[in-house]
């Protein structure tokens, strides 16, 4: 395997509520000799705002980021499915409306080409490294394991433009991680919405969303989670007990960024994964699968 | 001649306009509601983005650039995934919201809530070039009046070592601000 070299685009969950998504990314790239250079002086894609109130903006703010790593010659990475989706949603727009780039690189004042290939981790592990040289590196199997790995909205869609898996009955998480070892668990609700930004602004749409996902997964099998998207897993951990709270048939489970559960099985420690700033904590279930020493509560 | 079925006998700029920014045949939508079949969030009112689609044939400004529905859409991206016209219906439900902004149509409690939430993302973009989540929840609590929501995750957080240090401006910070100036000039934002 040649040596994979990516401009890294960590975006603004991965400084704060989603710092074990940052964390599990950079131990799990280690391993695998994966190098990160971080996207110099990068600024928010401004996910689930600003296409709201401009189509310019929309566009702009990606734009900033993405001519960054142009200078730096190199392919884009993204792990929040979110940015991923603006980022890679506007390249496709400038490659195809060429006067809008024009006009947009006027705005921001950059001379951006919109030739930048922009991946999600997803994609990188599962296609560029490539599940098979993965499993050679499998130290700590996730034999036992059912996990509903959960797609969301945009690791998937718009397919055209993402031509990530299929929107529908997407299979890479699945994959990724029953190379692993895990046993990724059949179920319906796999790129269901969990209410994305309705977290401040509409918060019974998000319970109800939460409930229908975590029911989902338990009737089909799972004893946990599998996220790409720091907004569903903020929802899915964070609101869980809420809904736990209103409706009272919810089950309770872990929700795992994806990269945690590969850097599990590649014998990262679970505080290197930042596996302790789980809201609701896996480690009980990660002890009963014989997969990490029982810890205690910290509070 | 663009063929349309089921719109109003009058002229319809609000339709005309759409259909020019969003680059899509919004005319032509029989109303199947595979859009709003699928659409996560709309199970809590009645309507969804057919509706809000019906009412732009109609011509009905007010109505359809303050609808509930459409200001509730997170961008999901399932509708656009199965009209079997091709619309990308969550573009459209961007286009109202930002003539409701620019021609000051009058919103709703849930469509005010939604706007409090851009709002206070996008200050938070401008001013510093990232998002610092904590303080973009105390701005969005502040922006719509509902001042202690979330405020007890913030200590959950706290514990979790959640929040972290805040990042700081980014350098180009000068450029972004007049990014913003150039965009907020060019499409006549308010205030």
């Amino acid at each position: 395997m040649a040596a994979l070299t990516y401009a890294l685009f960590p975006g603004c969950s991965l400084e704060s509520t989603a710092r074990e998504f940052a964390m599990s990314t950079e131990a799990v790239c280690r391993v695998l000799d994966i190098t990160l250079h971080e996207i110099e002086d990068w600024v928010c894609c401004g996910a689930s705002a600003a296409h709201i109130r401009s189509d310019l903006l929309g566009l702009a703010l990606p734009l900033v980021s993405l001519a960054a790593a142009e200078r730096q010659n190199l392919d884009v990475m993204t792990c929040c499915s979110a940015c991923h989706s603006r980022l890679k949603t506007s390249v496709h727009e400038f490659q195809q409306h060429p006067e809008l780039l024009a006009k947009v690189n006027a705005l921001a004042e950059e001379q951006f080409t919109a030739q930048t290939r922009v991946l999600n981790i997803l994609e990188v592990l599962a296609r560029e490294v490539g599940t098979e040289t993965l499993a050679t590196k499998v130290t700590r199997p996730l034999t036992g394991l059912k996990v509903a790995c959960y797609y969301g909205c945009l690791l998937t869609r718009l397919p055209a433009t993402l031509r990530t898996d299929s929107a529908e009955h997407p299979r890479m998480m699945d994959d990724l991680l029953a190379c692993a070892g895990a046993e990724p668990v059949d179920w319906p609700h796999r790129t269901e919405c969990c209410g994305a930004s309705l977290t401040l602004a509409g918060r019974p749409t998000v319970f109800r969303l939460v409930r229908e996902l975590l029911q989902s997964a338990r009737e089909n099998g799972a004893d946990c989670m599998a996220v790409g998207c720091p907004l569903c897993q903020a929802n899915l951990d964070m609101y869980q007990s809420d809904a736990q709270a209103k409706y009272g048939d919810v089950p309770a489970m872990p929700i795992f960024y994806f990269t945690q559960l590969v850097g599990l099985a590649l014998g990262e420690a679970p505080q290197a994964l930042g596996l302790d700033r789980l809201l609701v904590s896996p480690f009980d279930l990660l002890a009963d699968r014989k997969l990490s020493e029982p810890v205690g509560e910290r509070f | 001649m663009k063929k349309r079925i089921l719109t109003s006998q009058h002229e319809n700029d609000l339709l005309q306009e759409i259909e020019d920014r969003v680059g899509a045949p919004v005319g032509t939508c029989y109303q199947c509601g595979k859009c709003t079949g699928g659409c996560p969030v709309c199970a809590e009112q009645a309507g969804g983005p057919r509706e809000v689609i019906r009412l732009i044939q109609l011509g009905c400004r007010e109505e359809a650039c303050g609808a509930a529905a459409a200001w509730r859409c997170v961008g999901c991206l399932t509708c656009a995934c199965r009209c079997p016209l091709g619309i990308d219906v969550p573009r459209v439900m961007d286009t109202v919201r930002q003539i409701a902004q620019r021609d000051g149509v009058k919103l709703g409690e849930g469509a005010l809530k939604m706007n409090s939430f851009i709002e206070a993302f996008l200050d938070g973009v401008r001013d510093y070039g990232r998002l610092y989540e904590p303080t973009m929840m105390v701005q969005y609590n502040l922006n719509s009046g509902y001042l202690v929501t979330n405020f007890h995750k913030g200590v959950i957080f706290l514990a979790r070592r959640k929040l972290t240090a805040w990042p700081g401006r980014v350098k180009k910070i000068e450029r972004l601000r007049r990014l913003f100036a150039r965009i907020a000039e060019e499409e006549k934002w308010p205030r």
